[in-house]
């Protein structure tokens, strides 16, 4: 029963061959033959129906067990001392009672004298039932998890405001002065914060910290249009976190706003589930207009509120104790001169990012912190002055005089209990009561019995938000609709091909005429396509100048339609066509973007296997395959580098535009048909990858990848390109070049 | 008795049959129909399959792909209702409503949302025709997760002894030349357990005509789970012992209703 040279099986093989058979006439033999393999089928199949009959009655069995499992229980629930005890069950919370049915077990194993064999007895028994990657071997070299002892507060005793309030706070701010202290590591986050702070109703004044002269720079471009208040970008040294800028770097503003807002550039690469902490922060205290306004109607109608900061993000919570910051935290309260008792319930705001009346960090500021006294910066997770002052915050809060409280996003909160509603103003001053704790007086509030179980995703609906952002698709529509011009380049393209890619693009064109009208531009690199397409296609066709390579022709064609007052120039491959959405959907991202973004289509049916960010749609490198390039980035950046012929010049563009704060997306709602499945690249082409992925290698200065390029063209047989004066990519670009992965430039799904 | 299409079937025509399993996944469809369009091979027609269950219309359908059929070249569409109303068939017998609507040589299965490479038809084609034979499989990627980019994906390559495991899956991946099979053959057996229905229509189909592998080292679609799991791995997907028990029976029925005709053409008195 094996496959013949060509693939192809047929079943006769399967008949089962009987050997040594009598030698007889031909047609008799094969009847004697077959016949025989009848009656083996058949017998097999009597077999077979045997162990099924075998399986069913297994099944039976099974379900006679549970019938009579169920029966007992039954008989349990029914029972009279069941019946007897359910006043003690009911009268004893369940922790009482079992520490109470522990004490007495205790007490009679004490008195029987047989207390010492029972606990080894229980201690064997526990090790054997632990899963063997869980326990803890016995050796120095132990490398579990340690959790600190539990220090927050059980989860029923934790309170915190839902937002927005349930009445439109008409916040009469004017008279407010309000500041935002923003720390940004990573500048590239500049768009998603700008994006927040418009949402602060009335004047807002920002103070940025960055830390090198080139994040500034792509700090000042993107904020450069910033109409709602003044923008002091500072460069600062990176030490402390986020926590020294703002509080040393910055310490001289505060006395001149009466509330600031604290956030900064968190990326948490050091667990998957955290990856939405910023988002879920930075919506739960700027989401809204009408989420900030709540925030500012707290402080204004509740003088005593000092401090106002998001509940903790749910896949984080179960990590919420001192850490390894209690020896920090001591000698920080004091010199604050606080009591610290760290048996209490710990709060602070996870994250450090809040709202405060400036008179509420007055303490911690003025102990006049330098930035000296915070550790050099080490990528450590834990254990430093910063880390412990995020846990002070509250602390020094209570210290100013002030209370602090927390607030939620209850459709972000899908396993968090007591998030208070505020229906009406009428009901603020119950909200708060209830949502206040203080540390210093804890009360009667209890730790937690045991750390909470995990969350291990972020929530759903915030993944949903987030995404939708990323896609636009909570955007109205423009004001006007985007002019775009689709450019295709062809080298010796048969006529379907263009057909299809002419065609295709004119439908996406048509397809949303609220986003979007425009013309396909057209350029043959190789021979003359005008015969190919049917006569009377309206196309902008630019007079051929021969091959001059990818990135000189789509250059002259984005020139050209720039020049004719286009917005946005999609270059796409002639061997390729874009699905009738597609560029509706990319004109709704880079307007999520503000027209400042490289936005790449989803490549299909298979897309390519770079990553991007599933909910964020960030990826490392966009395909000119099918790539928008707004305007505003190509002026910017000068379009594609023309000494690439063919090949890389799609990464050396997305790197330079990274380089230069230009956002790179995946439209994963935009598909574009590209037939690139099983396809094998000639010598010719290969030759061509190496000697673009050379030039790159050059350009962006990797010796590395340069030599292994190198012997890659010399085993091909390709010419070595000679070294040349021209220009290198600045030495601050270089980090966002990625040649840790071969030719696919970014970590690959598969 | 061979199943000629009676009238107007363009030569070579390939009827892709794609099983529309609820309304709510016309958007899967959509991506399942765009990768249709992207098949260099034409003549095309999707012919949409779904069960009265399924609450839709064939507008609504109609709807969904109109932006498609409204291309340059674009595949021509179909759609077939299915009133069955036995809950656990639905799939099968929609699949079968639909077989007996194509009137192309070929056919393809499919569930919405998967999708075939662009070279997919014309490849598995040009198998059929070299060998002969009556059905021919490549490899396919199963994939855990259509939106957004999240997939892991896991490759099967179909093979033999996949078949006689009864593993075999039909959707995707497998173009099938009805012309070289009888209706009676080429129909999912409701009576067996769903899970080898597709093996044991490749056993008969195979018995029938023969079976090609030889694009299997080719993979030329994309498949994702029904049920929207995160199953990849080949062997979460095992049936259950009675499913393989029921599973064998059938293979022994398809070997014993082969020897019975290899009989009746050697001894016409044979009766089985």
């Amino acid at each position: 029963m094996t496959p013949t040279d060509s693939g192809l099986v047929h079943l006769e093989d399967s008949v089962p061959q009987v050997k040594d058979s009598p030698p007889c006439p031909q047609g008799a033999r094969e009847r004697d033959l077959v016949a025989r393999g009848i009656a083996w089928a058949r017998r097999e199949g009597e077999l077979e129906r045997a162990r099924a009959d075998a399986v069913q009655a297994q099944l039976n069995e099974r379900t006679q067990e549970l019938a009579f499992a169920l029966t007992q229980l039954e008989a349990i629930r029914t029972s009279t001392s069941w019946r007897i005890l359910r006043v003690i069950r009911q009268a004893l919370p369940g922790p009482v009672r079992h520490a109470v049915r522990r004490a007495l077990k205790v007490a009679w194993w004490v008195a029987t004298g047989q207390l010492i064999p029972r606990l080894r007895a229980r201690r064997a028994a526990d090790l054997a039932s632990r899963p063997q990657e869980s326990r803890r071997p016995d050796t120095e070299h132990d490398s579990s998890p340690v959790f600190p002892p539990e220090t927050a507060r059980r989860l029923e005793d934790d309170h915190a405001l839902a937002l927005p309030f349930g009445w439109n706070p008409a916040i009469e701010v004017s008279q407010r002065r309000i500041a935002a202290i923003v720390h940004l590591y990573y500048e590239d986050l500049a768009w998603e914060f700008k994006r927040y702070l418009t949402n602060v109703p009335g004047q807002l004044d920002l103070f940025i910290s960055t830390v090198d002269a080139f994040r500034a720079q792509c700090l000042r471009h993107a904020f450069a249009d910033w109409t709602k208040g003044t923008v002091d970008i500072r460069i600062v040294p990176n030490r402390g976190r986020d926590i020294a800028p703002k509080l040393v770097s910055f310490a001289d503003i505060y006395a001149r706003y009466d509330y600031v807002l604290h956030v900064h550039g968190k990326r948490s690469y050091h667990a998957g589930v955290l990856a939405l902490w910023r988002q879920y922060l930075l919506e739960s205290l700027t989401g809204s207009r009408a989420v900030v306004a709540s925030i500012l109607h707290l402080f204004e109608h509740q003088p005593r509120i000092g401090m106002v900061a998001a509940q903790h993000y749910e896949p984080l919570r179960h990590w919420i104790h001192w850490g390894g910051n209690l020896p920090h935290a001591h000698r920080l309260a004091s010199c604050l001169g606080i009591a610290l008792n760290d048996e209490a319930p710990l709060d602070f705001p996870s994250g450090s990012m809040f709202w405060a009346r400036s008179a509420a960090l007055r303490p911690i500021l003025d102990l006049s912190l330098q930035t000296e006294d915070f550790e050099e910066e080490a990528g450590g997770k834990d254990g430093t002055l910063a880390h412990a002052i995020e846990r002070m915050y509250f602390y020094v809060c209570e210290r100013a005089g002030y209370d602090w409280i927390k607030v939620a996003r209850p459709e972000y909160c899908e396993h968090t209990p007591n998030l208070v509603p505020v229906p009406s103003v009428g009901a603020l001053d119950a909200a708060v009561a209830q949502s206040i704790y203080r540390l210093a007086h804890p009360g009667s509030a209890l730790k937690r019995p045991a750390p909470l179980p995990a969350v291990g995703q972020s929530p759903a609906a915030l993944r949903t938000h987030v995404l939708r952002q990323a896609l636009g698709l909570d955007l109205p529509t423009p004001r006007r609709p985007y002019r775009v011009a689709v450019g295709i380049l062809t080298y010796q393209n048969t006529a379907q091909q263009l057909i299809r890619a002419t065609g295709a693009a004119k439908s996406a064109l048509q397809r949303a005429v609220d986003w979007l009208h425009g013309e396909v531009f057209l350029l043959d690199n190789g021979t003359d396509s005008s015969d190919l397409l049917p006569a009377g296609a309206r196309l902008q066709r630019l007079p051929s100048q021969g091959n001059v390579g990818f990135g000189a022709g789509h250059n002259r064609l984005m020139q050209d339609a720039f020049s004719r007052g286009y917005d946005v120039y999609v270059a796409i491959n002639p061997d390729g066509a874009l699905h009738p959405d597609a560029l509706a959907a990319m004109m709704r991202m880079i307007a999520a973007n503000e027209d400042w973004a490289l936005i790449e289509a989803l490549q299909f049916p298979v897309d390519h296997p770079k990553e991007y960010d599933a909910v964020t749609l960030d990826t490392p490198w966009v395909s000119g395959a099918c790539l928008a390039i707004p305007r505003s980035v190509f002026e910017r950046t000068g379009g594609f580098d023309e000494r690439f012929f063919m090949y890389c010049e799609d990464v050396d563009l997305s790197w330079r535009a990274r380089a230069q704060g230009v956002p790179l997306k995946t439209c994963a709602t935009a598909l574009f048909l590209h037939a690139v499945t099983n396809r094998t690249p000639t010598e010719a082409i290969q030759i061509q990858v190496c000697q673009s992925g050379l030039q790159l290698a050059r350009k962006w200065g990797n010796s590395s990848f340069e030599d292994k390029v190198m012997l890659d063209l010399t085993r091909l047989g390709g010419e070595i390109p000679p070294l040349t004066a021209s220009p290198r990519a600045p030495h601050e670009w270089q980090r966002f070049a990625d040649f840790g992965h071969g030719f696919s430039f970014a970590p690959v799904r598969w | 008795m061979m199943n000629i299409p009676a009238k107007g079937p363009r030569p070579e025509q390939i009827d892709c049959l794609v099983y529309l399993p609820d309304q709510q996944d016309l958007p899967l469809l959509a991506r399942t129909g765009f990768s249709l369009y992207g098949q260099f091979h034409r003549p095309l027609r999707m012919i949409v399959v779904a069960n009265a269950a399924a609450d839709v219309t064939a507008r609504q359908v109609n709807s969904a792909l109109a932006s498609l059929t409204a291309l340059p070249e674009p595949f021509e569409l179909h759609v077939c209702l299915d009133d069955s109303i036995e809950p656990e068939h639905r799939q099968d017998n929609a699949f079968n409503a639909g077989i007996m609507q194509a009137k192309g040589p070929y056919i393809v299965l499919m569930n919405a949302g998967e999708l075939l490479y662009p070279e997919a038809c014309s490849r598995l084609l040009e198998r059929l025709e070299a060998t002969g034979a009556a059905m021919a499989f490549s490899a396919v990627r199963n994939m855990n997760a259509i939106w957004p980019g999240a997939s892991s994906p896991c490759t099967v390559v179909p093979d033999f002894d996949m078949l006689a495991r009864g593993e075999v899956r039909l959707n995707s991946g497998c173009l099938i030349n009805r012309t070289r099979v009888s209706h009676g053959i080429l129909r999912l057996d409701t009576s067996l357990p769903a899970s080898v229905r597709g093996s044991d229509l490749a056993l008969r189909v195979g018995a029938a005509a023969g079976i090609d592998f030889g694009a299997s080292h080719l993979c030329l679609a994309d498949r994702y789970p029904p049920d929207g799991s995160d199953a990849v791995d080949p062997a979460a997907s095992q049936t259950s012992s009675f499913d393989q028990a029921a599973w064998t029976l059938a293979r022994l029925q398809a070997d014993a209703l082969l020897l019975d005709r290899r009989m009746q053409r050697l001894d016409p008195q044979y009766s089985p």
